[in-house]
């Protein structure tokens, strides 16, 4: 359905282009625009008492809902004016308007005009949208063992229902506007009144309403447009399929952003710790959530690494393999004829296409592919003598490393950064490893999302904060809400009450 | 010059700890406890203690010194030279003191140099490496003070992971070495103490960013829990080392935390000291940044019209000038001497000097109303 | 201005293409020196480097070139005395030497008795050797014992020798490595010792201790002194202790604590008083029939003290005659004396008066009474 709508659209357009107007003077313009359209449906009615002309988008009109609920009491004899008509139907929200962009986009979205003659400017719009898409299904790309399964489709309304489900007070706040000259698509933001910041929310409507675009095909597009630092390769704000993962951030004091077509909604501010936590990591004790996140840490340190300290050590620091290491690491280097640098390339570059392959085919190709180019072509690149089987270990290992980031935006940027690294260790050797990352991590202090710094409980180190970071503390421990975000009401809850709340004390000996 | 700096470019108290900690880490804890054992042998860590203990003073002194410039304007040391002395005089010791910072930068480049050449790569080109260093002392200027600061933090959070390695250790330090306590007299103690002091020189560069650090009263204490760190871990790099080596075996090397790394056996990867020399990127570079830094902020204060951009790279195409000038590690040695030196005169003389001057000056100004 | 800069990181690569690269696969790592002394300041040094057994190239499935059998395994010729040999061998050697992960350093009889002083401020100069190296003085010649192929066992053999002495140093063997000898070399008043080992056959032992006045080789003590060397030394607590208590009849306790503490009266008088406090904590494993039970164990226990340090007295008295410190007797007095009179030690350490005092507890006697 929503392919049809884009189709309209994208018809509309060129026409329009053609014409060298885009702007539109009148009702009858519009109509006359729109005239070859096959599915733009403009009859005029000729009752008994009253005459009116009906005009709609076949398929984005409910039309059975038309013929039960609308037609009827246009046919009916007591109908003369449109007034009648208005007060009638029994369906709420029935404009009366003569403002012409409002028909416009009111039409375009699936909404009924009804004029007593053709060009009068003069409108009754009556909603009749059909909604008709993907069905609410079980989140495919952020997984999780345990907690809620549902996912984001591409309607906002949908949407917004699944969030607002999560959060039924009146406090929840929602704004909507429309963003793209030609467009104009839907976009809500979302935020708790009194728990979300209001210079955060101000900075997220400005930013947003400034933007110079003529569409919006999907939420990411958006948040590659109002980050803070577009050329950064590190991705400022989290996308999530999952409503309960927005839903927990706009507790916390976050703002949300959807976009009407896209399944995926924005959070805003984020800091770079928020990338490496998946939401389940709150499902779980604390010992074992700080497990896994402290694992996802170190799984990120080693996919960075890896490589690059394979070819500092093997091209100039041959002096830091452990003894024992040395035979099997030497023998296995022997038969590559190529320098360890154009080895760790050939190979990474190889991962890299079986990734992008593997991504790009349908899901039954794809596995075969996988086994294929995992297993196939990395044991026969071992044998043909072109890279060394510990290499092979190594990357393969830290390729896995990359995909644990629950993140996909952030697990691009980690496979990317490893290619300077291994150039700069190509370079300088380790120093060079160690030069290459202070830069990065410079770059990374100067970043700031939404203008709340980027590195947030490192630096500036705020200790509230860090109970929910590299390690999760216990939820009770938990009673402030992000420094970083700044939010109006910063307390969670009481501290006191929360210990207290553990329940009598007792321990085995004294019973 | 308004005084009041904006809150945007502020730094948090707590880099009040981080910056003179990284600062005075700078290059020399590597050379611990080696120019106090000269002196006092086994009593170094006494020598070190009572220099260490002689900074806290000279550091309520600068706070002093600062905080009664707070009412006149903003608190750094050009403004206060400009008031006390007027232009020219101001301006000259203004120079004289941008100066000092920049051979404490140029001396940090040079060593550093040197520490990767003996340690890492034999053939590192200084020239070559004191460009690049100096590309991204430019990158991280360029983010202004606040980011230098989240760059001293994180190296102090580095460097935790590196003074770890000190643990490994354990097993080989004899501590009879140690033996017997309170063997040399206190004048060789106090001597050898103030061989030690210039080893925490460069907490006394707050006169420079003070007016840029939020809630100064915070901010104080931190400092004052800085140096202590740094006294702190500084007799724990004094006894291990005497512990750990026989004052014939120190007196023989010359750099003896690297001597002592390079003994352990630590998992995973052999040569410690190798992996250890990468660390030190990170007590260069922080340190660097904060030097170009102040000397560009020095040369903006006496050269308003022109751009700090174009000041930091006029400073950092000298500094790669004077680096790579300096070819012998005799000239190092000397350039390390003018360093000590001067910067024990700093802050032991001047600095005192100075408040006094204050004080005259509110007086007589008193006076003459 | 991000152009620019873009400009300025790609030419990062130009600026360092200069540092030589050490691939891995395109070094002769130097396992293994030794230095067989032929008089006139001459050496015969020998650099062994592994062959790592491979089954030839894996793509062509054993039939291509043997990848690493093709390295050449050791090289020797002769030289002057403190020169490097891998400069020297370079010439011969088919890929570039280093020593980065060097293992052991052997020197013959002669060497040792020639003195190590050259060789030990080269080494202790080089920062690319290891200190953790095994240093050992051999019987006959370290050529036939690093160029041999008549070993049993298939590893390179330096490395044999390290595992060697590596776990003979857990049980009687006192630590030694080319730090430790490097520290009592330069230490005062303490003088640095090395395993023995000789070829036997189709095998490698080791054999008793070489003891060293500074860097000369002074005496030797056999493998049934080590314990007690052992205990004086450091504590421990793998060591096996042989007591003969009459012919033919022998206890051995295998000690699970053994730890020795010194006390020093009159340190700076002609004669100091050395008295050290060992406890040895043990078990019995092995025991002529009969010799012992549970009820026999504290006779036994005082019979075995008594035997220690009795014997422990004579070895000592053996090194006070010749004139060696291993124990490190004279840095125990130094570390008990305020003021201690180090110039006329040498002079005293032959009438320091030593006493051993030994407290043995049997704690368990094993399954069977």
């Amino acid at each position: 359905m929503m392919i049809h709508k884009e189709d309209v659209l994208i018809l509309f357009f060129r026409k329009k282009r053609t014409d060298h107007a885009i702007q539109i003077d009148s009702v009858t313009d519009l109509f006359k625009k729109l005239e070859k359209v096959p599915d733009f449906i403009h009859f005029e009615h000729k009752g008994k008492d009253f005459t009116c002309w009906i005009s709609f988008i076949q398929t984005l009109v409910d039309v059975e809902y038309l013929h039960r609920d609308v037609f009827p009491y246009l046919y009916s004899d007591q109908t003369h004016n449109l007034t009648e008509v208005q007060d009638q139907i029994p369906t709420e929200k029935v404009i009366r308007t003569k403002d012409l962009s409002l028909i416009q986009s009111r039409l375009l979205d699936g909404y009924t005009i009804i004029q007593e003659s053709e060009k009068k400017p003069d409108c009754l719009i009556i909603p009749s949208v059909k909604i008709k898409g993907r069905e609410i299904e079980k989140s495919e790309n952020e997984t999780s063992v345990l907690g809620p399964r549902e996912a984001f489709v591409e309607s906002a309304d949908l949407n917004i229902n699944l969030i607002r489900k999560r959060i039924p007070i009146p406090q929840f706040m929602f704004e909507d506007m429309r963003i793209g000259k030609i467009s104009k698509t839907r976009i809500c933001v979302i935020y708790i009144d009194g728990i979300a910041n209001k210079d955060n929310i101000q900075t997220v409507k400005q930013r947003i309403h400034d933007l110079e675009i003529t569409s919006m095909i999907d939420s990411t597009m958006l948040a590659l447009m109002i980050s803070d630092n577009n050329n950064s390769i590190f991705p400022q704000f989290i996308d999530t399929e999952r409503p309960d993962r927005v839903a927990g951030a706009l507790y916390e004091g976050k703002i949300a952003v959807i976009v009407d077509g896209s399944p995926n909604a924005l959070i805003l501010p984020a800091s770079i710790i928020e990338f490496f936590v998946a939401f389940d990591d709150y499902f779980l004790v604390w010992p074992i959530a700080t497990a896994y996140r402290l694992l996802r840490l170190f799984a990120v340190a080693f996919s960075v690494i890896s490589s690059s300290v394979y070819v500092a050590i093997l091209t100039y620091h041959y002096q830091l393999i452990p003894d024992n290491l040395i035979p099997s690491l030497f023998t296995s280097r022997t038969t590559i004829p190529y320098a360890p640098l154009s080895e760790v390339l050939v190979l990474e570059i190889m991962i890299e296409l079986l990734r992008e392959a593997v991504a790009r085919l349908p899901t039954k190709v794809g596995q075969t592919i996988g086994i294929v180019g995992g297993i196939v072509v990395g044991t026969a690149s071992v044998q043909a003598g072109i890279v060394s089987n510990f290499l092979l270990i190594i990357i393969a290992l830290s390729a896995l490393s990359a995909f644990i980031t629950p993140n996909y935006r952030m697990a691009a940027t980690i496979r990317f950064i490893r290619f300077p690294f291994i150039l700069s260790a190509q370079i300088l050797g380790l120093l060079g490893i160690s030069l290459c990352f202070l830069i990065f991590v410079n770059h990374l202090t100067r970043l700031t999302s939404l203008g709340r710094p980027y590195i947030e409980p490192i630096y500036p180190t705020r200790i509230s904060d860090l109970k929910d970071a590299f390690i999760r503390l216990p939820l009770n421990f938990q009673n402030m809400r992000p420094l970083f975000l700044r939010p109006s009401d910063s307390k969670r809850f009481n501290n006191q009450r929360a210990h207290e709340k553990v329940g009598p004390k007792h321990s085995e000996l004294d019973d | 010059m308004n005084s009041k700096i904006n809150k945007a470019f502020q730094l948090s108290p707590l880099s009040a700890f981080f910056i003179p900690l990284s600062l005075q880490l700078g290059a020399d804890f590597l050379i611990l406890p080696n120019p106090l054992t000269e002196q006092s042998g086994q009593d170094a860590w006494i020598g070190i203690m009572i220099s260490g203990l002689s900074t806290l003073v000279i550091l309520w002194l600068i706070f002093r010194l600062l905080e009664n410039e707070c009412i006149y304007g903003r608190a750094d040391i050009f403004s206060l030279h400009q008031r006390l002395f007027g232009k020219w005089a101001g301006t000259l010791l203004n120079f004289i003191m941008v100066g000092q910072v920049m051979v404490y930068l140029v001396r940090l480049i040079r060593i550093y140099s040197e520490i990767f050449q003996v340690w890492l790569f034999p053939n590192l080109p200084v020239l070559e490496f004191s460009i690049i260093i100096c590309f991204i002392i430019g990158y991280v200027v360029m983010g202004g003070i606040r980011n230098i600061g989240g760059l001293a933090l994180l190296s102090f959070i580095y460097m935790i992971p590196f003074f770890q390695i000190l643990n490994f250790t354990v097993p080989y330090l004899r501590f009879s070495n140690m033996l017997p306590l309170f063997d040399h007299s206190l004048i060789s103690v106090i001597r050898s103490s103030y061989s030690g002091a210039n080893l925490y020189l460069g907490f006394e560069l707050i006169i420079y960013y003070y007016p840029f650090l939020s809630q100064p009263e915070k901010a104080k204490k931190w400092a004052f829990i800085g140096i202590l760190t740094t006294l702190i871990l500084y007799l724990n790099l004094t006894i291990v080392g005497t512990a750990f080596a026989t004052k014939g075996a120190l007196e023989n090397t010359i750099w003896p935390l690297m001597s002592l790394l390079k003994t352990l056996q630590i998992p995973f990867f052999n040569h410690a000291e190798k992996l250890a020399t990468v660390f030190f990127v990170w007590t260069l570079v922080p340190n660097v940044c904060l030097c170009t830094w102040i000397i560009t902020r020095g040369l903006k204060f006496t050269f308003p019209a022109i751009k700090q951009k174009y000041l930091m790279l006029i400073v950092l195409l000298l500094a790669c000038g004077l680096i790579t000038s300096i070819t012998s590690g005799n000239q190092i040695r000397i350039i390390n001497q003018i360093f000590g030196t001067s910067g024990l005169i700093i802050i032991y003389v001047y600095l005192p000097v100075l408040l006094a001057c204050q004080w005259l000056h509110k007086k007589v100004r008193k006076a003459v109303k | 201005m991000k152009v620019k800069m873009l400009i300025l990181f790609a030419l990062f690569p130009l600026l360092c293409g200069c540092i030589p690269t050490n691939t891995l696969d395109q070094t002769l790592m130097v396992e293994g020196e030794g230095f067989d002394y032929i008089g006139h300041g001459k050496v015969m040094g020998t650099v062994v480097m592994p062959s790592f057994i491979d089954t030839g190239t894996q793509g062509s499935q054993g039939t291509g070139i043997p990848a690493t059998a093709s390295m050449i395994r050791n090289l020797s010729g002769v030289t002057y005395d403190g020169k490097s040999l891998v400069d020297k061998f370079q010439s011969q050697g088919q890929e570039v030497m280093r020593v980065g992960s060097m293992k052991v350093m052997l020197f013959n009889k002669k060497m040792a008795e020639h003195g190590l002083s050259r060789q030990m401020s080269f080494r202790n100069r080089d920062p690319d050797v290891p200190s953790a190296i095994s240093v050992a003085v051999v019987e006959g010649s370290t050529k036939k014992i690093l160029t041999a192929t008549d070993y049993q066992t298939q590893i390179p053999i330096a490395r044999y020798i390290q595992h060697m002495i590596a776990q003979n140093s857990q049980q009687n063997y006192p630590t030694t490595n080319l730090r430790y000898f490097l520290d009592s070399y330069y230490g005062d008043y303490m003088d640095p010792f090395m395993p023995i080992i000789l070829k036997n056959g189709d095998h490698l032992e080791i054999d008793g201790l070489a003891l060293f006045r500074k860097a000369k080789y002074v005496m030797r003590i056999g493998e049934n002194k080590m314990f007690l060397f052992k205990m004086l030394y450091e504590k421990f607590n793998q060591g096996v202790y042989d007591y003969q208590f009459s012919s033919g009849k022998h206890v051995a306790i295998r000690n699970v604590q053994a730890s020795v503490k010194y006390h020093v009266v009159g340190g700076n008088s002609a004669s100091p008083k050395i008295i050290a406090l060992v406890n040895v904590k043990g078990y019995i494993r092995q025991a002529s029939p009969k010799t012992i039970n549970t009820k026999s164990t504290s006779a036994m226990e005082r019979k075995i003290a008594e035997s220690l340090s009795t014997n422990a007295e004579k070895m000592v008295c053996q090194f006070q005659k010749r004139g060696t410190d291993p124990l490190r007797l004279g840095d125990t007095v130094r570390s008990f004396t305020h003021h201690f009179d180090g110039k006329t030690w040498d002079e005293r350490y032959p009438n320091a008066d030593f006493h051993c005092r030994v407290q043995v507890k049997i704690v368990q006697t094993g399954i069977s009474s």
